[in-house]
């Protein structure tokens, strides 16, 4: 990829280039995150952790090794090119970060660390526990020079106990946080979510405690530790399931297309005529008005039988089922799927998606993502937003804003950084290195 | 006295419901602050209901989940459809000035109340206002009302997870549920920042369809950019291989493994006693093993279907083979690393018995968040918000208890 040369900079334009939020926004809004400054060194799908801080307005720098960052070696690529600057993985995690190069296993390199630690707020890193300590820039050094800064270490096991330091990619994360188990069917082995997500959801843990930490260190000036363990952040997406055997003894099994409470098990997923659509098939609180609202498009379609059409839905809970034992919850139960399955066969999506809104029954389309891109309620609230990637001679169409934030909104300032791209505006501009210093430290290999 | 914890003296009148809501102010009642929690009987948030409970007893104050989510707040108990319910919201509003609103109903809900965000805002005009619904506030299909199995299915969870040969399955449990809170919590501290340094309030609207889809964001450009709708794989990697789930030893047990790399490739094949086949050189690079997966699988699960797969993770990782156990429920509570880490916690439960929490999402070295107080009747807080949060008086708290504005499970 053709880069541009870095050119000498004044001090005036590193100030501006410090607070792009500043010069860039069309609003004088300050963005909530803007007097702070993070240092990432997460890797992976955990770079998602300091990109929620970046869009809140953090200045974060993205440290990467000489060369370049592992990450950039993930799927999928810019037309499919696997070129180190066309990872779209790392495009999508390090939008509205700045980027620089550091080499951890020099001496100067780690020195240079301390310098910005020391001026920055947070630092965010996935390194396996007991690495940067043994470099001496870990949490116990960096926090001596810097007490109130706060450190986020996010990794697969947490920072302590027997496998804090195993290794993980998204299928290990997802099987010790006990979501491979119960996801798939029956006649074979657990299954994931062909997209790798678990060091994501670890990620928003991280974003999460980072902010606890800042609010904290905000108003008592202490800095502290983060700990986020991948293996119990997917254990967080299965909240539902850990109580069972301590309270009923029941033992959980995946269940493919099927979910459940017990013995009170539902067909969720049904085909339709141009996929697949998730349907919730329970009455009582959560569910009455959904299922009269069912039983009435039945009806107009000719499927209702009259035992649907005088059911006390309000009386059809999980907890109403459960009590009248397995055998008649089920027979139940597959009543309302039968007519349920040649409903939804008959009809599109979209046909499907928009019967759910007007008489809201508790259906959904299982999208894709082509029919994501055409979603009108996406489109209709802005959500894809273009960003310029000035050196692939184009704009890329990102999802946008993570929250709508009434007074301070989230903008994508720049794309995620290029191998080095802000080397010279940190390392001179900020952190005051002479010209000298700094192609020193570059023919060392330190930068 | 206990360390300041970073939420110390935060208010916070909390209308969540269900999972996804109240899951994301519970970070803040575990970290201090102080969640008033509306809730009701004749009205009763549908998690009350859901299995399982306490006991195998059914009962409103005996579920689960309902604890779960709702880990040591306070429990106002008002019927909002009695005249008057709306009218003692905007007193406690007025006089308790909470800092932070919070509710995750379909848009229209807590504008049919007067309790939107301009009608708060005009009781507290720096009043931090937190909406989360399915797909946001705005737009054609903002009123659908829904749960996390169906925004999971919307953001393209589903069609993601199953095998390439058939239709999609659930990716387990109410996923998008628990996507959210993370992301609500972050932004409900920067708004808490942007107000210190500002003294500005704001209205925070979340969609549960477009924090999700942050997480699949490569994904998302891969078709905005080169077309491909991905789809399901069953547990092959785009880039790693092999890279999937073995049998193990006894009924349905598995074993994740997953080589990243040409290094950890030869350290499986050691950790295997290197046998002939895996030395053929077509498998030291990964698309070469990529090419022969269907063998290298089937050899792998022959070796592996006689080991116990908890002592085959460890042994795997010990020689730098990522590798991990597809845990059970029954699983994880002896487990010895979440045990080490104290990961699940036990209240008492005011109805008898112990209620099982998971624990903290994440760990502050210095002041790490507490789960101390199990949740469970409607109204058990009641008289201490009205009398010495709101400052209410004795009789007028009697009148309201009586006109049945005032509930108690």
């Amino acid at each position: 990829l053709p880069r541009g040369q870095p050119s000498p900079v004044s001090l005036s334009i590193c100030v501006a280039l410090i607070r792009p939020a500043q010069c860039q926004r069309e609003t004088n809004t300050v963005l909530p995150l803007e007097r702070f400054r993070v240092l990432d060194l997460t890797e992976g799908g955990y770079n998602l952790g300091a990109k929620v801080l970046a869009d809140l307005g953090a200045d974060v720098i993205r440290i990467e090794p000489p060369g370049g960052s592992p990450t950039r070696l993930n799927p999928p690529f810019y037309h499919d090119d696997p070129h180190p600057e066309k990872s779209l993985f790392w495009f999508a995690f390090n939008l509205n970060k700045r980027g620089i190069t550091l080499n951890l296993e020099s001496a100067d390199g780690r020195e240079l660390l301390r310098q910005l630690a020391t001026k920055a707020d947070i630092v965010m890193e996935s390194y396996t526990p007991g690495y940067l300590e043994g470099l001496g820039v870990g949490y116990p050094q960096l926090s001596q020079l810097n007490p109130g800064m706060v450190f986020t270490s996010v990794t697969p096991f947490g920072q302590t106990g027997p496998f804090s330091r195993f290794k993980a990619t998204d299928i290990v994360s997802w099987a010790e946080g006990g979501m491979l188990y119960l996801s798939g069917d029956r006649d074979r082995p657990p299954v994931r979510i062909s997209f790798p997500v678990s060091e994501a959801v670890a990620a928003a843990q991280s974003a999460a405690g980072t902010m606890h930490a800042l609010w904290h260190a905000i108003n008592t000036g202490e800095g502290q530790q983060v700990d986020v363990s991948a293996q119990e952040a997917v254990l967080w997406l299965t909240i539902l399931e850990p109580p069972y055997p301590i309270l009923s003894g029941y033992h959980l099994k995946r269940e493919g297309i099927h979910r459940g409470f017990e013995f009170v098990n539902w067909r969720q997923l049904y085909p339709c005529q141009d996929g697949h659509v998730s349907i919730y098939l329970m009455g009582g609180p959560a569910g009455a008005f959904s299922m009269r609202a069912l039983v009435k498009w039945l009806e107009e379609e000719g499927l209702a039988t009259p035992e649907l059409m005088e059911k006390k839905w309000e009386e059809w809970s999980p907890g109403d089922l459960f009590r009248l034992g397995e055998e008649k919850a089920l027979e139940e139960i597959r009543k309302v799927e039968e007519v349920t399955e040649k409903l939804l066969a008959r009809h599109t999506k979209e046909e499907i998606f928009d019967r759910a809104v007007r008489d809201r029954i508790l259906v959904a389309p299982c999208y894709d993502a082509a029919d994501l891109a055409a979603e009108v309620q996406l489109q209709a609230r802005d959500f894809w937003k273009e960003v310029e990637h000035p050196e692939l001679g184009g704009r890329i169409l990102y999802p946008g804003e993570l929250v709508k934030l009434s007074g301070t909104p989230i903008v994508y300032r720049r794309r995620a950084p290029l191998i080095g791209e802000h080397n010279q505006e940190v390392y001179c501009g900020e952190l005051g290195l002479s010209p000298q210093d700094y192609s020193h430290l570059r023919s060392t290999g330190a930068i | 006295m206990a360390t300041a914890r970073p939420f110390d003296g935060l208010k916070v009148l909390d209308f969540m419901w269900a999972i996804v809501g109240p899951m994301t102010s519970r970070y803040l009642a575990e970290h201090g602050a102080t969640v008033v929690r509306v809730d009701s009987v004749h009205h009763p948030d549908p998690v009350r209901i859901t299995p399982p409970y306490l006991g195998r007893q059914p009962g409103i104050n005996r579920a689960h989940l309902m604890a779960e989510a709702n880990v040591n707040k306070l429990s106002l108990g008002i019927n909002m459809a009695r005249p008057g319910g709306v009218e003692l919201i905007k007193r406690i509003i007025t006089t308790w000035q909470p800092d932070l609103v919070c509710e995750n109903f379909t848009p229209r809900a807590m504008k049919n109340w007067g309790l939107d965000y301009p009608a708060v805002r005009q009781l507290k005009p720096d009043i931090i206002y937190y909406s989360s619904c399915q797909l946001g506030h705005g737009g054609p299909r903002s009123a659908f009302a829904g749960y996390g199995h169906l925004a999971s299915a919307i953001a393209g969870y589903f069609h993601l997870t199953g095998w390439p040969d058939r239709g999609p399955v659930l990716a387990y449990g109410a996923l998008s549920d628990f996507l959210s809170p993370a992301i609500g919590v972050s932004a409900i501290v920067a708004a808490l920042i942007h107000r210190k340094y500002t003294g500005e309030g704001q209205h925070i609207d979340q969609s549960q369809l477009e924090v999700p889809l942050h997480y699949l964001s490569p994904m998302l450009l891969d078709y905005q950019v080169n077309g491909r709708v991905f789809g399901r794989m069953g547990n092959r990697d785009l880039r790693h291989a092999p890279h999937g789930v073995f049998p193990c030893q006894g009924d349905d047990r598995w074993l994740a493994i997953s080589v990243a790399s040409n290094e950890e490739w030869l350290a499986l094949r050691q950790a295997m006693g290197d046998p002939a086949w895996a030395q053929d050189s077509h498998f030291d690079t990964a698309p070469g093993r990529k090419q022969h997966e269907d063998e290298i699988e089937e050899r792998i699960a022959g070796w592996t279907q006689d080991r116990v797969a908890e002592d085959l993770m460890v042994e795997l990782q010990n020689c730098g083979v990522r590798a991990g156990v597809p845990i059970s429920c029954a699983d994880m509570h002896h487990h010895p690393h979440l045990k080490r880490r104290n990961f699940f916690r036990y209240l008492e439960h005011p109805e008898g018995g112990t209620m099982p929490h998971l624990g903290l999402r994440f760990i502050l070295s210095k002041t790490p968040g507490t789960i101390d107080r199990c949740y469970a009747r409607v109204g058990t807080d009641t008289e201490h918000v009205l009398k010495d949060l709101a400052g209410l008086g004795d009789d007028e708290i009697g009148e309201m208890a009586a006109a049945g504005v005032l509930e108690w499970s």
